[in-house]
């Protein structure tokens, strides 16, 4: 028996019993009077449901006694007849008979006719309440539906309410924007979409544009992680003009379009931000007040110009928050903080305090606006401050004294005699700094100091500075010293640093320049250290990846110029001095030999102290190199967070239910890999879900799960990543990929039949020859596998290929863990440098012209046993139509390995050894065959980065390379 | 390929689990969720975003008429009303067109039909496959 019917036949016995239950409980009330609209409608929908049922299963006789019945009942619900004692006795033995015929179905499958004096009955009474039958009601309706004009739904009344309600219900879910989770922002995007949609059938144009404004800057951001601040501004304000539109929407309706609940759930997203917000303003306005007590006037318009973005991101919150007066406020601390920070309004301890209190009375009041008493209190009282602060202005080259930045609390306690000597002193070439001293350390040093300043320099004037509880002292000097010889003096006053805290040389630029700071911390948390406002929340700093890769260029130009120092150390050269010098010895005379070979003795020692600090730089500059090397890593989930996006959006779009599974998410890699191995991951992630796996019928079919897995999984070991891309789908066709290399001449069929299965699957490699070609006949998309390998060769790694017919396909990726860094042997030819990757590199030789034979057809050296076949680097790769090495007697040879086969390479020159990062190539570049990288030199030469493997397949293959890459270098 | 997503709106198990069985017959549709009433219906068009709907009209908590209303308003959603009320010409099936129902259709019967055509299924399915632009499958079985 045919389980799906069985359970259709145990559902219709289940459904039909509620639907009559249903009935029959109305139907059966002892008063009718009772029986309400959504009864009448309940009951129609009951019988018409057990009609409907009945006719799905072919039981005609309930079908005749449920369909009569049911256009009674429209009759009532229409209110063209009403539900009387008669007409409900009349529907209950409706409701029994088709308890009768029901139970004869269900217990013995049989559709019986129906009492036909019952249907009798039911058509009377349908016909006295002056029913139509059902053709006619066809025509009726059919004639109304031409005499009615169609209404378009914004002017339908009812439309209206419901685009309200609409409103009211999707609303709030907008405020979902600003949320940190993924869903809740999808959910906003979502409903922004749809209320955009809603608002242009109904017409309603600014509505319409706040939606799809919403929806538009929210779009891009759904899977954007954190918001930044910019963003969060961006949008509040949105959703603060939506809710302006939806009290318009209220007004306009007449109906409750949710203002009130969109207000809630807005303040609920950016309550806290304004809480925070009121912290940070608060906290700020105290740091103003800290530093403009201590003078660092510096660190106080730093603060300042920090209130205006805070001030600034408040009052957008505010006025989402519909607290206008706080906003208002607001926006005149803003006024003032710009104006603060400009310089344009001079700090004072009245602005400060009246905008440091401002500010501290919008962060208490919470979710409430400002009473209107205390806004204009405030209000009056800022606006006070600039107009009597306006009267202070300072123009800001007041504050330059003959090119110098004068920190205010100096140029304060200036005098004009002071400021003339300056003028004079700096006309004489003099140099301005600015010194902190603590003269109550140390006595004697203190007297040293007094001295000094008096002789060796001019003391312009001076002012007491407070830290903690000791009193400082701080000076403006004259002198002629440059800042090296002005330390080294200072240090002779001060050698162990008591007293001489802080010396800057004053310049054009604010703060100058710092030359020794030894200030300690303060002695308590609230007391702000001169230098900075305020020390970061964590101990994290954010740096641009190209300064890490300049200190890295620097720190392996530095290294290149170590190793040519070890060299001239270490080297044959000094040696030979050595020898050579007690050769001469022995031939002088014997006092002057005596004193000769105590002065080599002098030198070797010289040496010898060199050789040590040698290797102690050497070391230092190793670990040096290492640190820098690990601000480059970062977890691989970097690119990993981009798959699951990319598997869900396929595996939806194709009908493969698909779970992604991804492991070791926080192994560290290179962040050029990260860079570098983006587009081959989702390559071959896209290729698993595309083309690995099948659909879930041929799945089920196979008897697998019909969801299918696709694992992504990195690990280190030691020096080495290794990353996992596999899939449990069909695995690769062998014999497919077999023929489609034949179809396109890549191989003989002969080659092709003799290649293993594992080698057959390295020819998805090669160009022209994707899986998706072969496998489905469906183009691939973007990168091809050979542009993965290339890839991936590049940072030094190796792809290798599992699959299994029916069971899946596995790529491993084998990759240094800085593939970036590569040691590289750097050659010329021509005027093009180029750079061998140091792996292989199995030696560099210098060979005589004569030296070179003819081996078969071709120019071959001896080298250690071994016949070596010669070949023209440049001509290699299509650079250079002259023959190397014409003309020459000695030729530079590097011999070249792919750690199978030997080739010697004949180059012009050979510089060095020199570490290197691969940069990005241009594609078209990066497919030129023999080329692997591009990187740069420490002195701004550009070389390309050669790959081994590739020019001894060209060198193999002896295939004539394209024109030369170096015009698109240069 | 992959197969056109449809949501089935209809207060009857019964019903929702025929329709299941006839939209499922085609290889290019199928039925990715149920609702019982117009209200959950909206619910699941949401999570869901299918690409047709199979609407009833009568259904208690939110009718499919008033669903459609809501439709209307928040989507471009392909709607194929199947109700016994859909007469081509009935004023409900005429309503249900101005609310932007694409096709409405009878309800199957005859489902212990082992054949389709028999099930008047072919009906849904072919509207279904006009509504999302696919090719008629008249030849199939």
């Amino acid at each position: 028996m045919d389980t799906l019917a069985d359970t259709l036949w145990q559902e219709f016995a289940v459904e039909t019993e509620e639907h009559l239950q249903d009935a029959e409980s109305i139907l059966a009330r002892s008063d009718l009077q009772q029986v309400g609209v959504a009864d009448i409608a309940q009951l129609f929908r009951s019988f018409h449901s057990i009609k409907g049922l009945a006719r799905a299963m072919d039981v005609h006789g309930m079908e005749g006694v449920a369909h009569q019945s049911e256009n009674l009942l429209g009759l009532v619900r229409d209110g063209r007849a009403s539900l009387t004692v008669d007409l409900a006795d009349l529907l209950l033995q409706a409701v029994d008979a088709l308890k009768q015929l029901r139970d004869a179905v269900a217990d013995r499958r049989e559709d019986r006719p129906a009492d036909p004096g019952l249907l009798s009955r039911l058509a009377a009474a349908f016909a006295e309440a002056g029913g139509e039958t059902a053709p006619e009601a066809a025509r009726a309706a059919a004639a109304a539906a031409i005499a009615v004009p169609d209404t378009p739904l914004h002017e339908d009344p009812e439309m209206l309410g419901i685009f309200v309600e609409v409103v009211r219900t999707l609303g709030p879910e907008l405020c979902g924007a600003l949320a940190g989770e993924v869903d809740e922002r999808r959910s906003a995007n979502d409903a922004a979409e749809s209320l955009a949609h809603a608002a242009e059938v109904m017409n309603f144009d600014a509505l319409c544009t706040a939606f799809g404004g919403l929806r538009d800057i929210l779009q891009p951001l759904v899977y954007a992680g954190q918001l930044d601040d910019a963003a969060r501004q961006d949008l509040t304000a949105r959703l603060a003009e939506t809710r302006l539109q939806i009290e318009l929407l209220a007004e306009l309706s007449g109906h409750d379009a949710g203002a009130e609940a969109f207000s809630a759930a807005l303040a609920q997203r950016i309550g806290g931000e304004r809480d925070r917000l009121g912290l940070v303003l608060v906290a700020l306005g105290r740091s103003l007040r800290q530093n403009l007590a201590e003078g660092e006037v510096l660190a106080a318009e730093a603060d300042a110009a920090a209130l205006v973005r805070s001030a600034r991101s408040l009052r957008i919150v505010a006025a989402a928050l519909r607290q206008k007066r706080s906003a208002e406020i607001l926006v005149l601390a803003e006024d003032i903080c710009a104006r603060l920070a400009s310089g344009d309004l001079r700090l004072s301890e009245a602005i400060v305090e009246t905008v440091d209190l401002a500010v501290a009375e919008i962060a208490a009041s919470g979710l409430d606006d400002l009473a209107d008493a205390d806004a204009d209190r405030i209000a009056a009282e800022l606006r006070n401050l600039t107009r009597s602060g306006a009267q202070k202005a300072l123009a800001s080259g007041e504050r330059v004294v003959a090119g110098l930045h004068l920190p205010d609390p100096l140029l304060a306690i200036l005098s004009d005699e002071n400021i003339a000597a300056l003028q004079r002193g700096i006309g004489q070439r003099m140099l301005a700094y600015e010194v902190l001293v603590h003269l109550e350390a140390d006595p004697d040093t203190a007297r040293r100091w007094t001295a000094w300043l008096t002789e060796a320099a001019q003391s312009i004037t001076n002012r007491t500075v407070l830290h903690g509880r000791e009193s400082w002292f701080e000076a403006l000097l004259l002198t002629h010293l440059p800042p090296a010889a002005l330390l080294d003096a200072l240090r002779v006053l001060d050698p162990e640093r008591h007293c001489i805290k802080r010396v800057r040389r004053l310049t054009d630029a604010p703060g100058g320049e710092t030359l020794l700071d030894e200030l300690p911390p303060g002695p308590s948390g609230n007391t702000a250290a001169p230098f900075g406002a305020s020390s970061a929340p964590q101990n994290m700093i954010r740096v641009r990846g190209e300064l890490i890769d300049a200190l890295l260029d620097d720190i392996g130009e530095f290294r290149a110029m170590a190793a040519g120092l070890r060299h001239l150390i270490r080297g044959v050269g000094s040696r030979e001095i050595m020898a050579r010098s007690r050769a001469l010895a022995a031939r002088l005379p014997a006092e002057l030999s005596n004193e000769f070979l105590a002065l080599v003795r002098d030198a070797r020692e010289r040496d010898r102290r060199l050789l040590e600090t040698e290797d102690i730089i050497a070391g230092m500059l190793s670990r040096l190199h290492q640190s820098a090397l690990e601000l480059r890593v970062v977890p691989v989930d970097a690119v990993f967070n981009r798959l699951p996006r990319i598997v869900r959006d396929l595996a939806q779009h194709q009908g493969k239910p698909v779970d992604l599974v991804l492991e070791g998410r926080d192994v560290r890699i290179d962040k050029s890999m990260v860079d570098a191995l983006a587009d081959p991951l989702i390559h071959m992630v896209r290729n698993a879900v595309d083309h690995g796996i099948e659909g879930p019928e041929e799945r089920r079919i196979a008897g697998k799960p019909e969801r299918a897995r696709v694992t992504v999984r990195a690990a280190q070991h030691g020096p080495v990543i290794h990353i996992e891309i596999g899939d449990d789908g069909r695995g690769l066709d062998a014999e497919a990929i077999r023929g489609k290399a034949v179809a396109r001449r890549l191989l003989s069929p002969g080659d092709a039949d003799n290649l293993s299965d594992e080698q057959a699957y390295r020819l998805i490699f090669e160009p022209g020859l994707s899986t998706a070609a072969v496998v489905t006949e469906t183009s691939g998309r973007g990168v091809g596998m050979d542009v993965v390998l290339t890839t991936v060769r590049r940072l030094d790694g190796d792809v290798a290929i599992r699959s299994e017919p029916g069971r899946g396909t596995t790529f491993s990726l084998v990759l240094p863990v800085s593939a970036a860094l590569q040691t590289a042997l750097i050659v010329h030819v021509g005027d093009q440098s180029l750079a061998i990757p140091e792996r292989h590199v199995l030696a560099v030789a210098e060979i005589e012209t004569d030296a070179i034979r003819l081996i078969g057809n071709h120019r071959s050296i001896l080298h250690r046993q071994a016949v070596l076949p010669l070949y023209g680097l440049g001509e290699l790769l299509g650079m250079t139509a002259a023959q190397p090495g014409e003309g020459r007697l000695i030729e530079p040879i590097v011999v070249t390995t792919n750690g199978r086969q030997m080739i010697g390479l004949e180059v012009d020159a050979i510089e060095q050894r020199q570490e290197l990062f691969l940069k990005d190539l241009d594609p078209r570049l990066a497919s030129y065959p023999g080329v692997g990288g591009a990187s740069v030199l420490g002195d701004g030469r550009v070389v390309l980065v050669l790959d081994g493997e590739e020019l001894i397949q060209l060198a193999a293959r002896g295939i004539e390379p394209a024109p030369a890459p170096s015009e698109t270098v240069h | 390929m992959s197969k056109k997503q449809i949501l089935v709106v209809d207060d009857s198990f019964i019903m929702r689990t025929i329709i299941k069985d006839i939209v499922d017959s085609d290889p290019e549709l199928e039925v990715v969720g149920f609702a019982e009433n117009g209200k959950t219906g909206l619910e699941r068009v949401r999570e869901l975003k299918p690409d047709a709907i199979v609407l009833d009209l009568e259904m208690p908590e939110m009718s499919g008429i008033d669903m459609l209303k809501r439709l209307a308003l928040l989507g471009k959603a392909k709607v194929v009303v199947v109700s016994s009320v859909g007469q081509t010409a009935s004023p409900q099936a005429i309503e249900a067109r101005r609310l932007g129902a694409q096709d409405v259709i009878a309800k199957p019967s005859g489902a212990m039909s082992l054949d389709l055509q028999a099930k008047k299924g072919h009906e849904i399915v072919q509207s279904l496959r006009r509504v999302l632009g696919l090719s008629a499958a008249g030849e199939r079985g």
